[in-house]
């Protein structure tokens, strides 16, 4: 994969049937709102549903810059009917931390967040020059393991008490990283 | 091994002869993201417990799920 990239400029990644592309905290609170309603969706989120308004809705998320931090809007390519949503969060110019939401359910279990990932991990190893790309899933948020394990990512621990629980309390959650090297001998292995 | 098979079978609502002793999370059909989440509910529920982070990470094959149910 290669992209046209300058420091700031909005993303844009495609996959087979997917378009990744940067938007403000704006829109995609405003265009995500509507799945603050469904159980399922803020459920695998760690958050109730109900009592969102549009505006603590989109204090949850941080203010895109396209530097350090990226919302990807993640859309269906035939029609830019919106599926979910990827965070990226670069520290350091070097280390990325991915979030991830899938908010239309008729996608889940259609290895969305596979097609995402991939594009995503390509753009942050080969275009940004990432060293390492990390994300800390609950450890109820079984989907999400699944995801990461699919994709090679490593058991990097368990870090106790680390997030909310649904309903109170604290959830454990699991550190997963995967390095530079490690992505490419996974593609290399993939073409073969 | 057959419980372990029979186990994942049902939660992923396919038939058991697409689950073999040696299918994994890579090559059973139909094992994706729900369907783990499925299987993982299913084991819970047959255990009657919740299964502690590093049994839930190991449960990538039909083996190590027969190894949680106990043996095969």
């Amino acid at each position: 994969m290669r992209l046209s990239w300058r420091y700031g400029k909005p993303v844009e990644l495609t996959t087979e049937r997917l378009l990744l592309r940067s938007v403000s905290r704006r829109w995609i609170a405003r265009h995500s709102h509507p799945w603050t309603e469904n159980e399922a969706v803020m459920s695998s989120l760690a958050m109730p549903t109900g009592s969102w308004t549009k505006r603590r809705w989109r204090r949850q998320f941080t203010i895109p810059d396209n530097r350090s931090q990226i919302c990807l809007a993640v859309l269906e390519k035939a029609n830019r009917h919106l599926i979910g949503f990827e965070t990226i969060r670069i520290d350091g110019g070097v280390v990325a931390y991915l979030t991830v939401a899938i908010g239309d359910t008729d996608w889940w279990g259609k290895g969305v967040v596979l097609e995402t990932r991939t594009a995503i991990l390509d753009y942050l190893f080969e275009v940004r020059g990432c060293v390492r790309v990390w994300g800390t899933p609950s450890t109820r948020n079984f989907s999400s393991i699944y995801n990461y394990q699919r994709l090679g990512f490593r058991n990097e621990g368990v870090l106790r008490d680390h997030g909310r629980r649904l309903g109170g309390g604290r959830s454990d959650m699991i550190a997963f990283g995967i390095l530079a090297d490690e992505w490419r001998a996974l593609r290399r292995k993939e073409a073969e | 091994m057959s419980d372990a098979r029979a186990l994942v079978a049902d939660a992923i609502d396919r038939p058991i002869d697409q689950v073999p002793v040696t299918g994994t999370i890579e090559t059973v059909p139909g094992w994706d993201s729900l369907g783990h989440m499925r299987i993982i509910l299913a084991l819970e529920a047959r255990l009657g417990r919740p299964l502690d982070a590093n049994d839930i990470l190991g449960l990538t094959s039909i083996s190590a799920i027969q190894d949680v149910l106990g043996g095969s």
